[in-house]
């Protein structure tokens, strides 16, 4: 139960502490209470890379050592991309290593083209986008159409050649954005603020499993 | 062959990746420099660039690193040299710990910024018109802390020089001490970040090359400009008369987009004709 209530607490203070420093006047204490969260802020989040770095390293060493002997093959799909995650991460230290610093040659063409290849493979999504709109995209329903209407003014406001021809597309697509996507994005975002502050009080008091129990259970 | 006969044939995941594949090259080896529409978003943000006057310094941040910068170099050049064009300066800083690989170990070792020929065409020397600040994690957080205290935050610039012994670094220590904020991010989460931390928080004027969908509801009191994704950078490209690789991406998306509209028509067509004959039999 303390791994969450501790974290939870600590969170729960700065929070606080953060929501009384931003309606209070500009006090020379409450700037220096705000500067003092964010340096430590920035402090722990150093910390918590480190620690990830460690915990991502273990857990893909723990797959290699599973997927040697596990023979399924879900296991060995598991053992290769954790070998090519170890290889692909260790590669980059040594580089980093041999040059004395993340800012040398070597490290910035591996970055330049591992940051490249994750970018062209996300392009990708593009043949998929293609083929998902031509199997959604038939007027079967009400939905179906709504779902249409919305995503067409969205891609049409983007199509530049078709903006030149039908100008007011354009303040259509933008009235879109701005009006109902946004309305639904605040309910979303309402509905989650007000979700985390019941959960965090019910976690604080121990009415609520944390994500470590879910893990466990799980 | 009927229609449908035909979708269900040559409709496929791998013949129209062959297509698009094969659109993209033709236009890459033959643009086709469609017309393009500035958008008011995108004017706005040009103009905000076009209000700087020499001497004024601008805080650049967002998601900077060596395959972001090189996939929008094109962008990125029509960007900064507009601001050096006004004279202005600029501090930069990246969300992103794969800053420091894109700046290197030192000022000429920035071999891929070197692409916007700044330090040519305006003369633009590091430590006194633009510096680089270091990563900082926490993205928010980090945020805040460097709008609040660039010296707290920070004791060397990125490429651990002393911040005092940097001209430009020495006497700025908030954002307030900067006269515009340029933030770019297409994550769903960092460009509202940057909007309580930075201009909520410190008034300051601020653009944004990001998604306009994520600071729509912004737009006007603490976002001024916007360069709305692929769209707006082309804009930016237009309006610097910087033509470059994203006009390029414009005609591919028009294609693909007319494209898709093919598609969605036959999509619906097969469908009625399925709907009619489903009828008939019953």
């Amino acid at each position: 139960m303390y791994q969450r209530s501790i974290p939870l607490l600590i969170v729960s203070i700065i929070s606080l502490l953060l929501v009384l420093e931003y309606f209070s006047p500009k006090t020379s204490e409450w700037t220096a209470i705000h500067g003092e969260i964010t340096q430590w802020g920035v402090i722990i989040s150093a910390c918590i890379f480190v620690y990830g770095g460690f915990t991502i390293l273990a857990m893909h060493t723990q797959r290699i050592v599973r997927g040697i002997q596990d023979p399924t093959a879900r296991a060995e799909r598991r053992l290769y991309n954790s070998c090519v995650f170890l290889a692909t991460f260790a590669l980059y230290y040594i580089f980093a290593l041999s040059e004395g610093g993340f800012g040398g040659p070597l490290a910035g063409i591996y970055s330049t083209y591992i940051d490249g290849y994750i970018r062209g493979a996300f392009n990708l999504e593009w043949v998929f986008h293609v083929i998902a709109v031509y199997q959604m995209f038939r007027f079967t329903s009400i939905e179906a159409t709504l779902l249409f209407t919305g995503w067409i003014v969205s891609v049409l406001r983007m199509t530049t050649v078709f903006v030149y021809y039908v100008p007011p597309i354009m303040d259509l697509g933008i009235w879109v954005t701005t009006v109902p996507a946004m309305a639904v994005m605040r309910a979303a975002y309402l509905a989650m603020g007000v979700s985390s502050v019941v959960l965090t009080a019910r976690a604080l008091v121990w009415k609520e499993p944390g994500l470590i129990e879910v893990e466990a259970v799980e | 062959m009927s229609l449908e006969r035909f979708a269900e044939k040559h409709i496929t995941h791998k013949k129209l990746a062959f297509v698009i594949a094969a659109l993209c090259v033709i236009i890459i080896i033959q643009p086709l420099f469609l017309p393009l529409t500035v958008s008011s978003i995108g004017q706005d943000f040009y103009d905000q660039v076009q209000t700087l006057e020499p001497g004024d310094i601008v805080m650049i941040a967002g998601g900077l690193s060596p395959g972001g910068f090189n996939t929008a170099r094109s962008f990125y050049k029509a960007m900064f040299n507009s601001i050096a064009e006004r004279g202005a300066k600029f501090v930069m800083w990246s969300v992103l710990p794969e800053f420091q690989p894109l700046i290197g170990t030192k000022p000429s070792e920035d071999r891929q910024l070197q692409y916007c020929e700044w330090d040519i065409l305006y003369d633009f020397q590091y430590g006194i018109d633009y510096a680089y600040l270091p990563y900082a994690p926490g993205e928010e957080t980090a945020m805040a802390a460097v709008a609040a205290d660039i010296h707290a935050t920070f004791s060397t610039d990125a490429y651990g020089t002393p911040l005092n012994q940097v001209p430009l670094l020495s006497g700025l220590h908030s954002l307030s001490d900067f006269d515009l904020a340029i933030f770019g991010a297409v994550s769903y989460t960092v460009p509202e970040m940057f909007v309580r931390q930075w201009p909520a928080k410190y008034g300051i004027p601020t653009i944004t090359w990001s998604n306009y969908q994520l600071i729509s509801a912004y737009y006007g009191k603490y976002i001024l400009g916007c360069l709305d994704s692929t769209t707006g950078m082309a804009e930016m490209e237009y309006l610097t008369r910087t033509p470059g690789e994203y006009i390029l991406r414009m005609d591919v998306r028009n294609v693909n987009v007319i494209l898709t509209f093919i598609l969605i028509a036959i999509g619906n067509i097969v469908n009625l004709q399925r709907r009619r004959r489903s009828r008939e039999a019953t």
